[in-house]
């Protein structure tokens, strides 16, 4: 069921791998620290996240839309692979697991105050495990269709704003020194590095060769969007009042209105944002099993989705009990971890790439 | 007490196995032969058996064999009986039996279909299909003409997908009235019809229609590679065929679609899709069939582009309406009465005051209510139908409102839910969508809105693995190709849509000359730059 993905199939991918959580969590985090002047850190960010980008498609280019952990046992030897593969496994696990404690505890804090959360894990879990097992042919179609529902979603949105939008929010501009806007960035920047889920993508690229373009594409969407909740949040809110609300992109929806009929539309766009979840989910779960797969080379990976989904579910119930906990990883931890493997690992393939270019150069010149 | 032997599993023989006989070849003797057959098909008493000796020395001995109701009996009494027993030639001394058959055979039969067969595997379906068999005194050879000509129905409008513009004749149980129907619109050279005959006590036959050239290779071998392996004794229904060969296991959606209209198949044809028209039912098959070929209607091409389009963004509202009304209006009542404005929500809450029942089980009670009437609704004599509807209207309706049983607005509900069903052309989708609104409406009873996005991503996420003899079930929205949505939720002018779709792994082909859009004289005399001149194509 594992078919190639065309170009628009992967960038939309790469949409919905960064963007679901980043507009839950992001606004709160960005804005603590820079206020009016939090578009800045987007754009710091989004500048970050296109470095990245052109790191990740250097690699994908370089090795031809090969896995990435055989290329790497290749140029290196199978040693550096398995230990990188369990490396690269045990942070994928725990960011899948974070993913979907982020999932439960918005639906319990918004949608069933009463549901159990382990029922709303297992629940998750097994519609994700199914997703999985459809393959990344059928995410990517099902991801493409939900982003197209944006073009009803956007204008909505901005039309129900309207009235509440006061530009004198965003104002005085440049009011933060360049450090807390760097400061700032470095979440969002986390949350961009997230392109590099094309590394285990890219066997399943129709055009490897357009990785760089895919991870551009893919990250000036998200930028866009990004700053599209973030500025209309300021606007509607302020630089103060955006701090009180865990979730200010919902909170701005829920004051949405058009005319004097539609309102109250903030369960319309969760239902939204629960779909696009699912495909987040379904993504990382997917780049979890690849990592897997790739690692312990195994032939066919189906019959450990579901024990890889046990395990993310265990961790979800067990690691990631308390919120606050959550939120402190986001805004610390999270960037650490993230440039670690996210950005250090694909620039230490580019390099080693180059690396065994020269030896290969250097040894023919010998020969 | 003696135990009897356990049969094992090996020694248990199929029962489709067995009844296929080792092929026996005709004797020499034709009473043996006869007593063959009567083993065979036993002393039914539609089986004629008519015995005939010439006035030749030595006498010719034949037996005819024809099952009385198959075949047209002028054809039998005239062309075949008459024709050899008051001929001349055959009542001569000189005649040998080897001559005779071979005279019968050339010469004096004058009937269509003449065939030759040595077994009595060959003869027997020949026998079941309206042919007159001959058999010969003497000879391990027999002659089977066809002679058949059974009562069939005569050509009809059809019952499940009338139109208001457009052809009012459907396909009828004839196989060949079904083929002949295409054929009359289809006069191209291309037309191919290939048959099969499947089910072993059915015999049933089956065409393969396609248009060679349009039609992709990579399906037509795939379906006649499914249709080959079909082992089985009873083909009554194209419904038989169609579980037998549709993609996707326990799918609850149709891939493959169904029609009663010629003019239909013929336009799926048209389009690269393969026919598969089974004798015995009005219902032929179309395949490969996506999602959205369910939402299209054969009228969408006879009335205007406007109000095709209108209408068929409708059908999809109703989809929709039809899948989740009931489950959005649990969702709501139970776990978000805040998404509702105050008046409605105060209206609702003084409505529901009395009603001793959750709105699951309120909404369930008069799903389950309206299937019943329904159901009845088929099944009840014509004379007595307009009583259920008084029946459902005022008894379940009014009544049980009245009662406190169930609120005003469920039954609403329940009756928009209803008629939105209908609005779908496709029963296929349609019941389809039935059964899966009562799952939606369980979820949303348990995890509200959240459970009606989950399964609603279940159900997506199923729809875009399924493929129809390998073309994607969501295409060409998923994966998208935007040029070829000018016929899927909207239909633009027929000249707008040059290309045929390339929707069935086949070519995308030009299916008529571009720049036809109408102009007054004057203007489509000017060339204009921005429309380059047509390059000679021909007509479609």
């Amino acid at each position: 069921m594992n078919g190639k993905i065309g170009t628009t199939q992967a960038v939309l991918l790469v949409v919905n791998t960064i963007l679901p959580t980043a507009t839950v969590v992001l606004p709160i985090i960005i804005s603590t620290y820079t206020e009016q002047d939090a578009p800045l850190a987007i754009i710091l960010s989004t500048l970050a996240g296109l470095l990245i980008a052109w790191i990740v498609g250097t690699v994908i280019q370089n090795s031809n839309g090969a896995p990435f952990l055989d290329w790497v046992g290749e140029k290196s030897s199978p040693v550096v692979s398995v230990i990188l593969g369990l490396l690269m496994l045990q942070f994928y696990l725990d960011t899948t697991a974070t993913i979907l404690r982020e999932f439960v505890n918005f639906l319990k804090d918004n949608v069933l105050i009463n549901t159990p959360i382990t029922v709303l894990v297992i629940l998750i879990l097994f519609i994700t495990i199914y997703m999985v097992r459809q393959g990344i042919e059928a995410i990517a179609r099902v991801n493409s269709l939900v982003i197209l529902l944006y073009l009803f979603f956007v204008p909505l949105y901005l039309l129900g704003l309207y009235s509440d939008l006061n530009v004198h929010h965003l104002l005085p501009m440049f009011d933060h020194s360049l450090a807390e806007i760097t400061l700032a960035s470095l979440t969002p920047t986390a949350w961009m590095s997230e392109v590099a889920v094309l590394l285990f993508l890219a066997p399943y690229l129709q055009y490897p060769q357009r990785a760089k373009i895919i991870g551009w594409t893919g990250l000036l969407f998200v930028a866009i969007l990004m700053m599209l909740i973030l500025i209309t949040a300021l606007m509607v809110f302020g630089p103060e009042f955006i701090k009180l609300s865990a979730y200010p992109g919902f909170a701005t929806i829920s004051i949405l209105r058009v005319g004097r009929f539609i309102e109250k539309l903030d369960i319309l766009f969760i239902s939204y944002w629960v779909l696009s979840i699912y495909l987040k989910f379904a993504i990382f779960l997917f780049v979890t099993v690849e990592c897997f797969k790739q690692t312990f080379r195994v032939s066919s990976s189906r019959p450990f989705i579901g024990a890889l989904g046990l395990i993310i579910a265990l961790e979800c119930l067990f690691s990631w009990q308390s919120s606050a906990k959550l939120n402190n990883y986001n805004q610390e931890g999270r960037f650490v971890v993230f440039f670690l493997f996210n950005v250090l690992v694909p620039l230490g393939a580019v390099l080693l790439n180059r690396l065994h270019k020269a030896r290969s150069k250097r040894k023919g010149l010998e020969t | 007490m003696p135990q009897e032997p356990k049969k094992s599993r090996q020694t248990t023989k199929d029962p489709v196995e067995t009844s296929v006989p080792a092929p026996l070849p005709l004797k020499l003797s034709l009473e043996d032969n006869l007593q063959e057959f009567s083993r065979r098909i036993g002393s039914s008493s539609d089986i004629v058996i008519r015995h005939y000796k010439s006035e030749a020395k030595p006498p010719l001995t034949l037996a005819f064999i024809y099952i009385d109701g198959l075949v047209n009996a002028d054809t039998v009494n005239q062309a075949v009986l008459q024709s050899l027993m008051e001929n001349s030639t055959l009542n001569g001394d000189s005649i040998t039996t080897e001559a005779a058959f071979n005279l019968i055979k050339e010469h004096i039969l004058p009937v269509g279909g003449v065939k030759e067969a040595r077994t009595l595997e060959v003869l027997l379906p020949l026998l079941f299909d309206g042919y007159t068999l001959i058999l010969f005194e003497g000879l391990q050879v027999a002659l089977a003409a066809d002679t058949s000509g059974w009562e069939k129905r005569s050509i009809n409008e059809p019952t499940s997908q009338g139109v208001i513009r457009g052809p009012k004749e459907g396909f009828t149980e004839s196989l060949r009235t079904g083929t002949a129907m295409l054929r009359r619109r289809l006069k191209t050279a291309d037309l191919r019809i290939e048959e099969y005959t499947i089910g072993q006590r059915t015999g049933t036959g089956i065409a393969l229609v396609y248009l060679k050239g349009l039609a992709s290779e990579q399906v037509l071998t795939e379906i006649r590679r499914r249709l080959n392996a079909i082992n089985t004794d009873a083909i009554l229904e194209s419904n038989y065929i169609e579980e037998f060969i549709q993609d996707g296991g326990l799918t609850p959606f149709p891939t493959i679609q169904n029609t009663e209209r010629p003019d239909a198949m013929a336009g799926g044809i048209l389009e690269g899709q393969v026919g598969i028209v089974i004798d015995g039912t009005p219902f032929a098959l179309l395949a490969p069939s996506t999602f959205f070929n369910f939402f299209q209607s054969s009228e969408d091409y006879y009335q205007r582009y406007d109000i095709s389009s209108f209408l068929r963004l409708i059908r999809y509202g109703a989809f929709f309406v039809s899948m989740l009304l009931p489950a959005l209006y649990i969702a709501v009542t139970t776990f978000h009465q805040e998404m509702l404005p105050t008046t409605l929500l105060i209206s609702l809450a003084a409505q529901r005051e009395g009603v001793p029942l959750p709105a699951f089980a309120e909404a369930l009670l008069m799903e389950l209510t309206f299937d019943v009437l329904r159901e009845a609704g088929v099944r009840m004599p014509r004379t007595i139908g307009p009583a259920i509807s008084i029946v459902g209207a005022l008894v379940l309706g009014q009544a049980a409102v009245q009662a406190g049983l169930v609120s005003a607005a469920m039954v609403i509900v329940v009756s928009f839910t209803a008629i939105s069903n209908f609005v779908i052309p496709s029963l296929a989708i349609a019941n389809s969508i039935r059964l899966i609104r009562f799952v939606m409406m369980f979820i949303a009873a348990s995890l509200g809105l959240f459970g009606i996005m989950s399964f609603l991503m279940v159900l997506l996420i199923h729809m875009a693995g399924l493929r129809s003899f390998g073309v994607p079930y969501l295409s060409p929205v998923a994966p998208m190709i935007p040029r070829y949505l000018k016929d899927i939720f909207i239909r633009v002018p027929l000249w707008g849509m040059n290309m045929r779709p390339k929707t069935n792994l086949g070519k995308e082909t030009r299916r008529q000359s571009p720049h036809q859009k109408p102009q007054p004289a004057e203007d489509a005399a000017k060339p204009s730059p921005a429309q380059p001149k047509p390059q000679g194509e021909g007509p479609a």
